[in-house]
């Protein structure tokens, strides 16, 4: 099973919570992350193997039976790429997802599911971690909702209960999509562009200003018309990206994170507010 | 609150493994500095210290500063714990020279990341193996429940032998891999492990003043240097009686300097290190003609014992996990050191820096020793990417 998502949707957590059940089931486990530099808001994504005999496979799963997307967002063309023929797709969707293929799709409101229960994470965000590992368990061992719940108790402490509770809501309402004729087919993944120069020496094979981070951020600033362009948030900016161009600041939204420290160091209130980046 | 550990069958990884094993070993001493992919050991250390007055947790300026910290709390006679990685044990590189020659049973757990440059989280055995000659008894793993049990172990051998073991396990691999292991319970721990008793001409003595390390004469300093040498050949012994006498203690198979599997007899033979003499044995299911050596204990190397299990085999494969620079790859060099004129032993080098080493992988190993002739033993082979 590949589980994807994002740095903070505990993405790592729903493998291992998963991979706890399964083993209070009988079975041998094994269940790791793959992340780069640890952060919120980068592409994430796990592996988990199960069998009834000890797991001796110690790589990445790069071609998998179960693809769980833990993220709101749709997956990657390159994850979609990775589910074997006849393998199943997990979804934290609330609409159809109008996409084709040789594999099964079946989808979960995690997100909302997570929101009504006040699971949610120090942004506000609504956290569909667990809401999908109930469909999971729906989709994967019918009779396995008792042993999940054990495992949410055992890992979660204080959140433990409203997240029993998205489980159980998460087994529930989780459906599974019908194939449509105007489904579009899942397109092949790009490959990848030329590298300009032959890779001798460490460095970069890209130009680092095509690197946009801004793509990790969940949250941006926006700056209001309090904003006196006092410049103090382009000071403190980690990234340099806020700049004071004719009277006015301005912020580089391909390369800001949102990390927030300009909200935090403002000196007038309201002048930047914090808000949600929607996929 | 004082955080109780878990008990019996429990998924952890294997990180999570060291920390419960650092604890059920009553470590007096943590030394630590973060760095990924180690960083969750002394952070569940952390966790599991807090609120307790009988154990000290120093969080140094720096690894170097994290082993001299460890290496002087250890001369008080308290059983120490530390934990690094890649970058951090280089940098620690001196002081692990003085662990090893001032005779200082340190443990320390070694997540095995790949070193700069360029920049890489994962997994190669370029940091540790690079450390081979420091003294240190050198352990690598394949499993949690391996790293777990081979903590426990460790204090054994480190404190019978007086010289310091590293513990290994691949990054991410190993140590952010959540697995079913077995938690003893403190009661068998404390009967298998007693309460460390330093020599006492040995321990630092505020009542008897001396100068420890000072500058000896040249047949003296040499003289201190043999110890440590006759100390590790001593160890490739102590490491099977430890073992032997764990798995009859805890009534769980413990590997000593090496994990056979497969025909005994067979033809063909690969050799490897950590997670991939695992995932070598998914090769037995359908192959009879195949012995695989998984090396466990590094260092003291047990040539004559692996001499003896190769003795039958006419094609060896050894599978390096470190990008080998100018020579063979570490673990080539001292397989070949066996004298297998008579065989084709080949070293590959594969797996650098976290790329994947599948059953594929080895493989096609395997054949490419088949396809030279004896007497014709050559390395380091680089493994092609994507197989």
């Amino acid at each position: 099973m590949l589980l994807v998502g994002r740095g903070g949707e505990g993405v790592v957590l729903a493998s291992q919570i998963l991979a706890d059940a399964f083993a209070r089931a009988g079975f041998w486990v094994q269940s790791f992350p793959e992340f780069k530099a640890e952060r919120r808001g980068a592409p994430i994504a796990a592996f988990l193997r199960w069998d009834e005999k000890p797991v001796h496979r110690r790589y990445k799963v790069r071609d998998c039976d179960v693809l769980v997307v833990v993220s709101p967002s749709p997956p990657s063309p390159r994850a979609v790429e990775s589910l074997r023929p006849g393998g199943l797709m997990i979804l934290n969707r609330e609409a159809r997802f109008p996409c084709s293929g040789p594999f099964e799709i079946a989808r979960v409101p995690a997100s909302r599911i997570a929101r009504e229960n006040g699971i949610l994470s120090p942004e506000g965000r609504p956290m569909g971690n667990v809401a999908v590992l109930g469909a999971c368990m729906r989709l994967l061992a019918p009779d396995g909702l008792g042993i999940l719940e054990e495992a949410v108790a055992s890992r979660m402490g204080a959140a433990a209960g409203a997240n029993a509770t998205a489980a159980r809501e998460g087994y529930a309402r989780c459906t599974r999509q019908h194939r449509l004729a105007g489904d579009t087919p899942i397109a092949a993944v790009k490959p990848a562009e030329p590298r300009r120069w032959t890779v001798v020496y460490p460095v970069s094979t890209t130009d680092s200003l095509r690197n946009e981070t801004g793509s990790w951020a969940t949250d941006r600033p926006v700056i209001s018309e309090e904003c006196t362009a006092c410049a103090v948030c382009a000071l403190f900016c980690p990234e340099g990206v806020i700049t004071r161009t004719d009277g006015s600041m301005a912020i580089d939204y391909r390369y800001c994170k949102g990390c927030g420290i300009c909200a935090a160091v403002c000196p007038i209130r309201d002048a930047i507010a914090m808000e949600e980046v929607h996929a | 609150m004082i955080q109780t550990l878990p008990r019996g069958r429990v998924v952890l990884t294997s990180d999570e493994a060291a920390a419960y094993a650092v604890m059920l070993a009553r470590v007096r001493a943590i030394g630590c500095y973060p760095i990924t992919p180690q960083t969750v050991i002394v952070e569940r250390l952390a966790d599991l210290v807090a609120g307790r007055h009988d154990v000290e947790y120093e969080m140094l300026e720096s690894e170097h500063s994290m082993f001299g910290y460890v290496i002087a709390a250890s001369r008080t006679g308290v059983r120490t714990f530390t934990a690094t990685s890649s970058q951090g044990l280089l940098y620690a590189h001196e002081q692990l020279h003085r662990a090893s020659r001032e005779r200082v049973p340190l443990v320390a757990v070694n997540v095995n990341r790949a070193i700069l440059a360029p920049w890489s989280l994962e997994a190669d055995h370029s940091d540790s193996m690079s450390q081979r000659d420091t003294g240190w008894i050198q352990l690598y793993c394949s499993s949690a429940q391996e790293v777990l049990d081979d903590v426990l172990c460790a204090y054994r051998i480190a404190e019978t032998a007086m010289l310091p073991v590293m513990i290994c396990a691949e990054g991410f691999l190993l140590s952010h891999t959540a697995e079913v292991l077995d938690v003893p319970d403190q009661e068998t721990v404390d009967a298998f492990l007693p309460a460390f008793r330093a020599p006492d001409d040995w321990l630092l003595d505020p009542d008897l003043p001396r100068a420890f390390s000072e500058l000896p004469e040249p047949k003296d300093y040499a003289a201190f240097q043999q110890n440590v040498a006759d100390a590790l050949d001593r160890a490739r012994g102590l490491i099977e009686d430890v073992s032997a006498e764990f798995a009859s203690h805890f009534g769980r198979r413990k590997v000593g300097a090496l994990e056979l599997a497969g025909n005994p007899d067979a033809e063909r033979a690969l050799l490897a290190v950590g997670t991939i003499g695992d995932t070598a044995q998914e090769l037995l299911d359908d192959d009879d003609d195949l012995l695989v050596v998984r090396i466990h204990a590094y260092r003291p190397f047990p040539a004559e014992q692996l001499a003896s299990v190769l003795a039958r085999a006419s094609y060896v494969s050894i599978v390096d996990r470190v990008a080998a620079f100018g020579s063979l790859g570490p673990l080539g060099a001292d397989v070949r050191s066996l004298g297998l004129d008579a065989k084709a032993a080949v070293d590959f080098v594969c797996g650098v820096g976290g790329t994947d080493v599948t059953p594929d992988t080895l493989r096609w190993i395997l054949d490419e020793t088949r396809s030279i002739t004896p007497q014709a033993s050559r390395g380091p082979v680089a493994v092609p990417e994507g197989i």
